[in-house]
């Protein structure tokens, strides 16, 4: 009896909220740039993925996408202050429900660029300047990488970074996930480490290298691979 | 039905009246029970794994090169064991009661058959399904558990925070303020008790399934001592049937069987059917399954009891008449020889003495012709009977047999013969006295008949030791042709060497002399002692 009971009342809880939900789960899109040349962006997010994509351009293009339901959305802060534009937005504690709010940004490529997600991907593309991408559980995807210093990590999720330039610090970082870095062919001052299997081909590994390259897995695989 | 190796006198141990505290207590028990199993599964399925891959798999792709087969042994005997700790486990923490598994078969023959013979059993395969379901069957169980706790825990946390102020976070369209912590802790409750329902529905499945996977079916119709060690999961388990002319229980070939002591590692449970005793079982007194299950089984099998009983007791009594024929050939023995030694003792020597005294008063009377000629006629007369009575008391029960053993006392018998009788007797030990004498009397009465009817001019006695059988012939190269039917004492011969378990064959073609053969079990010493136990047991 107290089992049928408990099993009525907590099912009749589990169907309202899940009606509520889908009746509730809202999607929002937001625009707007700066017409200022800026020479640093920080992006904070709490849920949701960043796209980073480098122009041409001295502007910066903001798009902001909210998904969220039960009408909980994500708060932005924005900021700007010394040429830099510092961008932070994030969910309230939800026990129930959904919130996320992904960004796609659009920076000179020049500029340099500091993304921190807790549970979202990461992505970077055409981008020429120093840059310092972060995510707790998501993944990291960086392409055509034409700056001098980049570093990528991820906690739990796997790292790849193709670089279309030799760049002068490249730092690929995962604790569980793979971390890969391909690289034009050339001499690099090579570090690596990982739980799994390490690969490093079609480049040279020298001390003396003005090039450096430190990839590391605690629990996945390692590649370090020269040509594009 | 009654129990007499465990008196319960507790009431509380009847089924409907027990304490709810109690019905929740040993309900809890289960349930913890039920979680072990599931926990101690993640470990051990992961080992099972493991031994399936590097073990069944790895040997199975290796078994074209001669490494794999070795290999296959081996991981078979490892996962059998396996499957007999599952087995225990599931007795233990599901309360299955799955008999104990069978031995895999013994080693025999090259590796290739000996593979061949484990791997061909469907129930080892039913064990490998079972090792390879142990983890992801575990792994499903445990997670079903873990989120409904994980559910109750997090509704307590964020209701008690509510409840405190100190969240801040939504609940669905709400904010968790000191209402909806309420009621948050409040449909905790129904989550808890929604969560230890699960963890007790999930022994139903993991139950169904080690029985499913590890109980090893008996053929229908197996004997009803099969079914119950494999219900009861005892394979030391006996039965001994109740005689009531005899007041007495037997085992199924009519033996007598003692019931255990209390206080021993056995005990036994009564069994009646129709408010008649009919049996008893049995059993180990550390049984898993507990004295109800005892009952309970017992009770459903009653009726086939009583049936195996009545058969039982067909047994014992055929048991008693073969007991009863040895006791009486054992008994004649033992009459022939207490009459041969009497004749001996005493008329024999009486005569013996008689003619001492004839001789004497011959040489008194001197020489009066009448007196020395009737003293000659007596004397004469007197020596006719010496011979006659020692000759009758051979036919009884020759000394030299007791005295000195068969070999002997047959080379004595073809002495005597008036025809050519040659022996060939290889008898290192004498053998027991009972199969002396029926030995020595099968001779003797085959050389009567070779005298009387077989018309030999020669024969040839055997006797010889044969694979724990004393065998006795006698041959001749007479006419042949002898007939049982015809009254030559053959069938006398047969009964007594039928009462020692022995058997006695004629081969007698016409014209193509007789062979008379005795094979006697050279033990059966162990059946006349029996028989006089037996005799004893039953009054």
């Amino acid at each position: 009896m107290a089992v049928a009971a408990s099993a009525v009342i907590v099912a009749l809880v589990a169907l309202a909220l899940g009606i509520g939900w889908l009746a509730s789960l809202h999607s929002r899109n937001t625009t707007y740039s700066y017409g200022i040349p800026l020479k640093q962006v920080d992006v904070r997010l709490s849920s949701g993925n960043a796209v980073i994509v480098g122009t041409g351009s001295s502007m910066i293009r903001v798009l902001r996408t909210d998904d969220y339901a039960f009408g909980h959305s994500a708060r932005e802060r924005r900021s700007l202050s010394n040429g830099t534009l510092r961008l932070t937005s994030s969910c309230p504690r939800i026990v129930v429900g959904s919130c996320s709010a992904s960004y796609e940004i659009a920076v000179p490529e020049t500029a340099r660029i500091n993304v921190r997600t807790t549970a979202g991907d990461i992505r970077l593309s055409g981008f020429r300047g120093t840059a310092d991408v972060a995510t707790r559980s998501g993944n990291v995807d960086v392409e055509a990488y034409c700056g001098f210093d980049l570093s990528a990590t991820s906690r739990s999720g796997n790292v790849r970074v193709a670089a279309a330039c030799a760049p002068q610090h490249l730092t690929v970082k995962s604790g569980s996930g793979d971390a890969s870095a391909q690289v034009p062919p050339g001499r690099y001052r090579i570090s690596t480490s990982a739980g799994g299997t390490e690969h490093v081909a079609g480049i040279v590994r020298d001390r003396n290298a003005p090039f450096t390259i430190d990839a590391h897995s605690a629990g996945g695989n390692v590649a370090v691979e020269g040509g594009l | 039905m009654s129990t007499p190796a465990q008196a319960a006198g507790d009431p509380a141990a009847v089924p409907g009246i027990a304490p709810q505290s109690e019905e929740v207590g040993l309900r809890s028990e289960r349930v913890i029970k039920e979680l072990a199993y599931v926990a101690i599964g993640l470990p051990l399925g992961a080992l099972y794994a493991g031994l399936l891959l590097g073990g069944l798999v790895l040997g199975t792709l290796l078994a074209p090169i001669w490494i794999g087969l070795p290999l296959l042994l081996a991981s078979s005997g490892v996962l059998w064991s396996c499957a007999a700790l599952e087995r225990r486990l599931a007795n233990r923490l599901l309360g299955t009661r799955i008999s104990p598994l069978p031995p895999l078969p013994a080693a025999a023959g090259g590796l290739a058959q000996r593979v061949r013979q484990r791997l061909g059993r469907r129930s080892f395969w039913r064990a490998v399904a079972l090792l390879a379901l142990r983890l992801p069957v575990s792994a499903i169980a445990a997670a079903v558990i873990a989120v409904g706790l994980a559910a109750a825990v997090a509704l307590l946390v964020f209701g008690l925070r509510g409840v405190t102020g100190s969240e801040t976070g939504y609940f669905g369209p709400f904010a968790i303020g000191p209402g909806l912590g309420v009621a948050l802790c409040l449909l905790a409750v129904p989550v808890v008790v929604l969560t230890v329902a699960v963890a007790e529905w999930i022994g139903l499945p993991l139950r169904a399934l080690a029985r499913a996977l590890l109980v090893t079916n008996l053929p229908a119709g197996a004997p009803v001592r099969e079914t119950l060690a494999q219900s009861l999961g005892d394979r030391t388990l006996s039965i001994a049937y109740w005689l009531p002319d005899r007041e007495a229980f037997v085992d199924e070939r009519g033996l007598p069987v003692p019931l255990p002591e209390p206080g021993s590692d056995r005990a036994w449970t009564a069994v009646d059917y129709n408010g008649r005793r009919v049996a008893a079982i049995i059993h180990d007194a550390r049984l898993e399954a507990g004295p109800e299950l005892v009952q309970a089984a017992a009770a459903a099998a009653s009726l086939a009891l009583d049936n195996e009983r009545l058969k039982a007791d067909l047994r014992a009594r055929v048991e008693e008449l073969r007991a009863s024929r040895v006791r009486i050939v054992e008994a004649s023995n033992t009459a022939r020889r207490r009459i041969e030694r009497d004749l001996h003792d005493g008329a024999q020597q009486q005569l013996v003495a008689l003619a001492v005294d004839l001789r004497l008063l011959r040489s008194r009377v001197g020489t009066n012709p009448e007196a020395t000629d009737l003293i000659d006629q007596i004397e004469t007369k007197l020596s006719t009977a010496i011979s006659e009575l020692q000759e009758l008391a051979r036919g009884i029960h020759p000394g030299i047999l007791t005295d000195r053993g068969l070999a002997p006392a047959l080379e004595s018998l073809a002495a005597r013969a008036p025809i050519a009788v040659a022996c060939e007797l290889s008898l290192p030990d004498r053998p027991p006295a009972s199969v002396e004498a029926v030995a020595y009397f099968v001779v003797a009465e085959a050389l009567t008949n070779v005298l009387k009817y077989a018309e030999a001019g020669h024969a040839t006695i055997r006797a010889s030791y044969d694979d724990g059988y004393v065998v006795v012939e006698m041959q001749d190269d007479g006419v042949g042709g002898a007939d049982e039917r015809k009254g030559t004492g053959l069938q006398g011969l047969r009964d007594r060497v039928g009462a020692l378990e022995g058997t006695l064959s004629v081969t007698s073609p016409p014209r193509g002399g007789t062979l008379v053969s005795a094979r006697i079990p050279a033990r059966a010493d162990r059946l006349v002692e029996r028989a006089r136990t037996k005799g004893q047991e039953f009054g």
